[in-house]
This record gives C-alpha cells, structure tokens and sequence, in this order.
C-alpha cells in the first residue's frame, strides 16, 4: 500500500546536491547574534546585560508563559549588547550579542549525562523545556508543549517526521544517517513521557537508504512497537496532518474548531527534534547547535553544516562559497522565508540557507479558472475564490472559503499558470480577519 | 564578504520556486493540438477552410489588441487565447461561410463575450460559442446552413478558390445534403393516414429510419448500395459534412488524449458529457416530422448512438469547448454535474427540439450555471469531520 494523501505534487527535488556530502562543521565566528524570539509563543525575556560574562549553554533569554522556550549561549564570552538585530521574520528582534573567547568553557550542570530510564516524566519534561527545544523542522513550537498533552487526549501513536518534503534540503536525512540511534532513543523517550504504544519512524521513499539505517537501529536496540514507514515522495508529505493521514488515515481535525494531531491521538515530531531531546535529556545539553543545509544556484560548494545558533548566515555562506546571489532564503525553497541581509543568524528553526539568482517571474494574470490549484490543495481549499477574495478585500467569502485551514504550503502558488501570488494573497486575508476579529472581542 | 553585503537581495514571498506552466503555454499547446483538424478541414473542403481560418483568427487578435490599447491595459494578444477563440469559432461555423460572417462573429466573441466581462479568466460563456449562436440569430438564413452543409467529397475541388462563393447570397447554393443529424420529412399517402395507429406508426417509423440511413450515405457521399458500417466509418475519420472543425472525430479524440496527458483536460467533462448524451439518445424517442405538419416519435430504447456521437458536433463540444478551463466549474464534482447536464440538454434539443445540433447551446446553458455549481461543489476542507 502507498502511504499518500490527496493533493501535492512531486517535483524534481534537487537533494542530490548535498544529501551525500560529509557533515562540516561551521566555523564559530568572533560574534554572535541569539535573537530572543526563535519560537513560536512569547518572547524571551533577556535574563544577561551588556558586559555580562556567559559560558557555553547557559541560559541568557527566558521563557515567559507555558509556550515559550528559553534561548542559551552558544558559545563562552562577553555579552556585547542587548540590542535589536536583523531577524529571520524580516524585521528586527531583541537579541544578545556574545563575544566569543573561543574557549568553549561550559556552564555548570550543562553535557553531564544522565540515563534517562533514571528520570520521572516531570523532570525529563524539564529538562526539554530547559534546553530551550522547540520543533526544529522550520514550525518552532516549545516541544515540551507537546509532550504534555491534557489528560483528556489520550495519545496512542508518536510519528517522528523524517519526510523532509521540501526540494533541496537534506539536514534531516544527514541526521538520520549520521546519527539514527540519537533520533530513535529521542523518540522512545516522547513516547515514555507521552505514555504512547506505538512509535512511527516515518520518511520518504526517496530516502530508503535511511530508512533501512532507521529499521537496522531500532533492531539492535530491541525497540518494541517500533516501526519505520516509507510514505510516498511528495510535497508537502512532511506537514504534519498530511503525515498523520498517510500514515495512519487520521484527520486532524480543522483549526477553526482549534484541532490539533493530539486531537487522533498522535503527536508528531521532527527527527532533529528527537535528536535535541535525547541530546538535552542525556547529556544536559541545551540547544544551542543544529544540522544546515547550504545550498542553492549561487553556492559554489553547497553542503550540510553543524552550525551554532547565532552564527551570521554569511559566516557559512563564505565557507560554502556564494556569488552573485539575488534573494536569500532561509528554510526551504516552498515555504523558506526570504530576507534581506546576510547578516542574520541561523535560528532554531533554520532548516536551511538557501543563495539563489531568481529570475524575474513575470507580472500575475487574471485567474483563468484552471483548478490546478483546487486539485494541489492538501487542505481541499479552492485557493482560487481566496485568491481573488482576497484581492477584491472580500475578507467574509475569504472566512466562507475557509481560509483559516490554510496551511501556507505553496503549492497552489506553484503551479498557477497565471503566476498569482496566492499564498501571500491568503496570508494577507488572514492577518485581515485577524485584526477584524481583535477589533471585534475588544469592542 | 563586504562584496556580497552590498548586493541587493530581493524579498519575495514563498513558494520561491513556480512551475514553468504559464497561460500562453497552454493556450498554444491547445491551438496545436487543433492544427491537425484545421489542415485536415483544408484538404476536405477545400482552400476556403483556410481563408475562413484566416479571418477569424485574425479578426480576433486585431480584435482584442485594439480592445486592450484602448482600455490601456497590458496587450496580450499574443498570448495564443485570441488565437484559440477564432480558431474554436471558425471550426464550428461552415467552411464557407461569408466572409463578413467570419469577421463579425470573431469580433463579437472577443469584444463581447470575453472583454465585456473583464477579458480573460472573466468571460462566464465560451467566447466562440456565444458567437455561433449570436450569428445564428443575426443571419437567420444561417440556420437553414446550420442544418444543410457543402458536401465536399469526390466531386469537390480542393484548390479551385472563388471569392465569389463567399457571397453570403450564392451560399444556399453550395448546399447540397443535409446534416447527419438532420431529421427526414415523412410523407404518407391518404391510404396510410387512414390506417390504425399501430399500423401507421410503424410504416411511419421504418420510412423514416430509411430516410435517415439514406441521410447518412448523402453525408458522407457513399452511394446507395453502401453498407451503414462504411458510414460511420467515413463519420469518423471526417469524410462528412458539416462544420468546419467538427468532422475530424478521430482527430479530435486524439487532440483530447494529447490533452489529457498534458493535464490540461479534466477527462470527466468529455466523458461525462457523451456518456450522458449518447444514453439519453439511446433511451428517448426521436420527433419525426411528417409532411402533413403533425408529428409522431420513434420507439423508445432504439436511439442510434453511433450517428449522434460522430453525427454532429458532440466530439468538438465535449472536448475542446466545455472543457474550457474559464467556463467550466472547477472542482471534479462540479465538472461531472456540468457534463451531465450538458449531456441531457444536448439529447434533449437534438431529439425533441425543432433544431438537429443541440451541442453548443446546451454549453451555454451549462456555463450559466458554473456559478453555481461551484458553490454548492466545493470539496470537503480537510479536517472538516464531524467526531
């Protein structure tokens, strides 16, 4: 059986560019920048000033509320400032600024070990909200989040997300290759929190070397009720809910009645997550590297690197070698953000650093009714009434056409013959509804 | 590193990489698929297939720059969708039709139906068969066309070209058989007519299917003695009467495979629409006309499918004009209601109305109702469960 859900596309997806390529590690430059926003939730609170001397993996951003996550310093040194910084969203973002003295020395308490068969259910919960762990394949929601589901939503089944369905990265397949036994015992201990049976670790049939590692893994460490899926190689396989129907033919419930995977029982992790929590539970280490993938038309020399959060983009973009670039894009090239200097910092949730010379699309035409867009849907929209709903401002028949189950994946934009840009039109309805309604609860 | 800082990078919003699928592609690779028709449309009737070719084609894109150069928008006639409007209205309109015919037809169906309505992607009626029927209603003598077409074949000269053939007034003279679809008089003497019913009816009925078999033979120029298989042979491949574009049947099914496979066709729109109509035919009696002015109808479960299927223009409809992306609903739902419906007027106009070809109105009819259907089709959102 082909393990697929309705709509999406295949597309030549590029990742033989750097999927075989040996993992380098960045070069940890003199200064770094650690934005005190890189998840979804609250920012952090900075909890260092300027001149404040940090070591490696101590805290320097506090969480405020339940869904926030605390950010670290990735390296030892000197807080330079507190200052705002170019960020990832396109704006500027309260960041500390750390002078590396190169030593590396650690914070106390943080790379001691501990079995995490030892630790009860609250204090490895803990330990993942203190390592600042948030979803790290391109979402950034607090990942102790997940793992403490209400009591009246029992989870049955942890699928952990190897999809990896965006063109050209190869990050999370590295870390599945390099690293499977992290990943995997990651993913048992969301299960033992989460008091779930089954575990699912799923990928993609372009990735069936990985899988077989994943498979060969779980075996040797006698792992029960452990599975590796293979679902079919399309876009946007990797999203959760279309995961979840793959894999299981569950159907999240719609976001307008605020449903959730944990709503069918599941919760979904990305393997780089898995690797974070084993890596935070086992060894105390918060997060404060990830897996990049540096790749696109302008990289001479594209590859995956290890990179410290807070490391400039341009610090691996040179080591990559880049010329001539024309946009930047950070994440993949479907759903990647674009920004607008080098100079900002991988994140969390930086996935990959995408150097491209992007030709000119051309002007957009009138919608011609083609319903290329209805058919790519995986949310079953028809993105063509959003699309023009939201150019007429017609934001009622944008809230009619449920434009709230968007889930922002690119593909209707992708394939429009008339090179609308219709996701950009549904996020502009959406942020319009989202000021009428504002307006509306406080009036 | 300085170098690279100073260069401008552009903020774009994702998806950062598109198809290379644009509208000029598709609208072109239709056009391409039909060339085949139109060449076969010139050897069959002849050279003035190419000249009322020309003619439309070319009204319409000069129609549609002037349109575009004086609203003072982005001029795009170029963009292969003018081109395809004249193509599509020359291959539903007879070879020889007066060349005015050609110029104000494609005129009408660029000005008014696609830019009066806001251009392309706007228009709520297909374009060229909005402009068939207002031709239609302005040169009434156009129906008796309509119904009675050149008969090219054996005695035709492919070549021999005079302009005056064109004179709209010479015309009916060209005519020499009825379409394929056309529905016999039936004389009876006063004997019969005093006959019992049941009697009657059945001299009524075998008459009439004999005068429809010899419509057939006259329509694709066999002579009397052929065999109804050898018919429906030369419908197919195109050695008939009647439009220009719409005789080629086996060319136009392979243009629609073509189509399909580019995935610019929904395959349940023509399937769905000559399923539907050829059953309906199937099932429902057809009106017989008799001399005396009174009617009667032929038996019930004994349609002949194969002449409504290659007789009339049921193959260019279902395939190259509901299926127009702009008139046709969007979601598979819809399109399957959409051809259904076209099928069921199509049977119904050809077996009960007073006109033999009911393909193209019954598309009209139908992409007045897209709207709607599209409101009440849409899929079921994700997530939408009622747990």
């Amino acid at each position: 059986m082909v393990l697929t859900f309705k709509g999406g596309f295949h597309v030549h997806d590029g990742k033989e560019l750097t999927k075989d390529k040996e993992l380098r590690t960045a070069p940890v430059p003199e200064l770094l920048v650690v934005p005190l926003s890189q998840h979804i939730g609250a920012p952090c609170q900075a909890s260092v000033k300027k001149k404040d001397e940090v070591r490696m993996g101590q805290p320097v951003g506090e969480a405020r509320g339940f869904v926030s996550a605390p950010v670290h310093s990735p390296v030892s040194g000197i807080v330079k400032d507190v200052k705002a910084a170019p960020h990832s969203s396109g704006g500027r973002v309260l960041s500390v600024l750390i002078e590396n003295d190169g030593e590396d020395t650690l914070y106390p308490g943080v790379g001691e070990r501990a079995d995490p068969k030892d630790l009860s259910r609250e204090e490895i919960i803990d330990r993942v909200k203190n390592a600042g762990i948030v979803g790290l394949g391109g979402a950034t929601f607090p990942a102790h989040v997940k793992l403490s589901p209400p009591k009246d939503k029992p989870i049955d089944t942890i699928v952990i997300n190897g999809a990896e369905c965006e063109p050209l990265l190869t990050c999370d397949y590295r870390l599945m290759m390099d690293s499977p036994e992290s990943v995997i015992l990651g993913a048992d201990i969301v299960r033992r929190v989460t008091g779930a049976k089954r575990l699912i670790l799923a990928t993609e049939d372009n990735k069936r070397d990985a899988a077989a590692v994943l498979e060969k893994k779980v075996a040797e460490l006698g792992l029960a009720d452990t599975s590796v899926a293979v679902a079919k190689t399309k876009y946007p396989q990797g999203g959760e809910k279309q995961l979840i129907k793959a894999l299981l033919n569950r159907e999240v419930p719609t976001p307008r009645k605020r449903g959730l995977p944990m709503d069918v029982g599941v919760i979904v992790q990305n393997v780089g997550t898995c690797h974070a929590i084993y890596e935070a539970v086992a060894k105390n280490m918060p997060l404060i590297e990830r897996l990049v993938t540096v790749v696109g038309t302008a990289v001479e020399n594209p590859g995956n690197y290890t990179a410290r959060i807070g490391t400039p983009c341009s610090v691996l973009l040179e080591d990559a070698g880049w010329e001539r670039a024309t946009a930047l894009l950070m994440g993949g090239p479907m759903m990647g953000m674009a920004v607008y200097t080098p100079e900002v910092p991988v994140a969390k949730g930086t996935s990959g650093l995408l150097a491209e010379r992007i030709v000119s699309d051309g002007d957009p035409r009138d919608c011609i009714r083609c319903a290329s867009c209805v058919e790519v849907c995986p949310a079953r929209l028809t993105p063509l009434d959003l699309s023009v709903a939201s150019e007429s401002q017609n934001w009622e028949i944008a809230e009619e056409y449920h434009v709230d189950d968007c889930i922002e994946c690119g593909c209707c934009s992708y394939v429009c013959p008339s090179n609308r840009p219709i996701v950009q039109q549904i996020r502009h309805a959406k942020a319009a509804l989202r000021k009428i309604r504002s307006a509306g609860s406080a009036g | 590193m300085a170098l690279n800082t100073a260069i401008n990078l552009k903020i774009t919003s994702s998806p950062h990489i598109r198809t290379s699928e644009t509208v000029p592609r598709i609208m072109w690779t239709v056009n391409a698929v039909l060339a085949p028709v139109g060449l076969f449309a010139i050897y069959w009737f002849g050279w003035r297939a190419l000249l009322t070719m020309f003619l439309c084609v070319g009204t319409s894109v000069v129609t549609e720059f002037w349109i575009q150069r004086l609203r003072k928008i982005q001029i795009t006639c170029w963009d292969g969708s003018a081109v395809l409007t004249g193509l599509l209205f020359a291959y539903v309109m007879p070879a020889n039709q007066p060349w005015y015919v050609s110029v104000v037809g494609s005129a009408f169906a660029i000005g008014i139906a696609k830019h009066a309505f806001g251009g392309l992607g706007n228009n709520i009626w297909n374009p060229a068969l909005i402009a068939r029927a207002f031709v239609l209603a302005a040169w009434p003598a156009m129906t008796i066309l309509g119904a009675s077409w050149p008969l090219p074949g054996p005695d035709a000269t492919p070549g021999a070209f005079d302009l005056n053939d064109y004179r709209y007034a010479e015309a009916p003279a060209t005519v020499t058989a009825p379409s394929p679809l056309t529905d016999p008089e039936v004389e009876l003497t006063a004997e019969e007519a005093g006959l019992p019913d049941a009697e009657r009816l059945a001299i009524i009925r075998e008459r009439w299917q004999l005068k429809v078999d010899e419509g057939l033979r006259q329509s694709t120029g066999l002579p009397g003695d052929a065999s109804s298989g050898q018919a429906y042979l030369r419908l197919f491949l195109g050695a008939r009467n009647g439009c220009l574009g719409e005789t080629a049947g086996l060319l136009l099914i392979l243009g629609g495979a073509f189509l399909l496979i580019r995935g610019y066709l929904n395959w349940r729109v023509p399937v769905f629409f000559i399923v539907t109509a050829l059953v309906v035919a199937f099932i429902l009696p057809e009106k017989i006309r008799l001399s005396d002015g009174s009617t009667a109808w032929s038996a019930w479960f004994e349609g002949d499918m194969l002449r409504q299927l290659l007789g009339g223009g049921l193959l260019i409809g279902a395939i190259f004009m509901a299926t127009d992306m702009v008139t046709s609903p969007v979601s598979n739902k819809g399109a399957i209601i959409f051809a259904v419906g076209c099928g069921i007027l199509t049977a119904l106009i050809r077996l009960m109305g007073g006109y033999p070809e009911g393909v193209s109105y019954s598309i009209i009819l139908m992409n007045t109702a897209v709207p709607l259907i599209d409101r009440h089709t849409r899929p079921r959102t994700f997530g939408e469960v009622t747990a």
